[in-house]
């Protein structure tokens, strides 16, 4: 994380979470996403799809930060995520969190085992197949550029499977 | 001799300070809206005491004074069925016929959470409301909570490298 958050010249503080921690917590299949928590804890807009480049977007957290009122309403609308009670769900992240435990300890071959079994129980588990791909083709995503198309290519081809 | 002299001037002296110093402006919100106290919070010792009824209530917890009992004993609502004993003269204070207790007897065992935004404006936070607790490492490692951030509006961009 590191490269990109000097990259950035960030002055924002970047948390590592190796053990998916939130998307466990908020039930996440796929990132980015963007949490709103506002001054008290309290959870003003329930994870959404964030896309930091899009102008409406900025205005929205401008208009959140500038304007208490906002933050009022947003908190009268906001849903809590709830954590998903689907037991082929549970299990998918209990196998994809033995499979960063056995990837930790050296033993990549049972990892890949565990994410596949993980990926079969949530098929639309973004954070689980990226994280396949990544380990499988480290090239393809760690040699300081992040190879998009190759994931293109790769998705269609499993798709075709 | 000495002693019970020493203990007699400890009570008179909390007797009397709870007298003399009410605090009118302690402004207590939930859900964003200002608590109408009838009378007014008392700040004691570095604390708040608050009206037990008023409160109570508009938190949706039940207060009873049991008869011939020297307590207040306060009950969850709803799924809580916590009931908590305060002691008269310890833990709540009757001041001209009205039950004090401290602000965070009355709110942390039921799951509320006290957000101060200044030293005399506090926000009762209901657990529900409240984003999920986690620590994660920073970039040198260090462990960061989620609750180190409170006191700021925080956007959490959660993102991969992939």
């Amino acid at each position: 994380m590191r490269p990109w958050h000097d990259k950035a010249n960030a002055e924002f503080v970047t948390l590592v979470d190796s053990e998916n921690i939130l998307g466990n917590l908020f039930n996440l299949k796929a990132i980015p996403y963007g949490i709103m928590i506002d001054e008290a804890g309290r959870l003003v807009k329930s994870p959404f799809s964030i896309n930091v480049a899009k102008k409406e977007t900025l205005t929205m957290l401008e208009k959140w930060l500038t304007d208490p009122a906002y933050n009022a309403t947003l908190l009268g609308n906001v849903k809590p995520a709830s954590k998903s009670l689907n037991p082929k769900v549970i299990e998918a992240n209990a196998r994809f969190q033995l499979g960063l435990t056995l990837l930790e300890i050296g033993k990549k071959a049972e990892a890949m085992t565990e994410w596949r079994k993980a990926l079969a129980l949530d098929l639309k588990n973004w954070i689980i197949h990226k994280q396949i791909w990544a380990v499988e083709n480290p090239d393809k995503f760690y040699d300081g550029n992040v190879d998009y198309g190759w994931q293109k290519a790769q998705l269609e081809a499993e798709k075709e499977e | 001799m000495t002693k019970l002299i020493l203990t007699t001037c400890v009570i008179l002296s909390l007797a009397a300070g709870l007298h003399a110093s009410p605090v009118s402006n302690l402004k207590v919100s939930i859900d964003s809206k200002l608590v109408a106290f009838s009378t007014s919070p008392i700040f004691k010792n570095g604390t708040w005491l608050v009206p037990i009824e008023t409160l109570g209530k508009q938190l949706g917890l039940k207060v009873e004074m049991p008869d011939g009992e020297e307590m207040v004993v306060i009950c969850g609502s709803g799924e809580s069925e916590l009931c908590v004993p305060l002691q008269l003269g310890e833990d709540a204070f009757s001041i001209d016929n009205v039950t004090y207790s401290k602000l965070e007897d009355l709110t942390e065992p039921f799951g509320f959470e006290i957000y101060k935004t200044t030293e005399t404006e506090v926000e009762i936070v209901r657990s529900e409301q409240l984003a999920p607790k986690f620590t994660l490492p920073d970039l040198d490692d260090t462990p960061k909570r989620m609750q180190d951030f409170r006191g700021k509006k925080t956007l959490l961009y959660i993102w991969g490298s992939w």
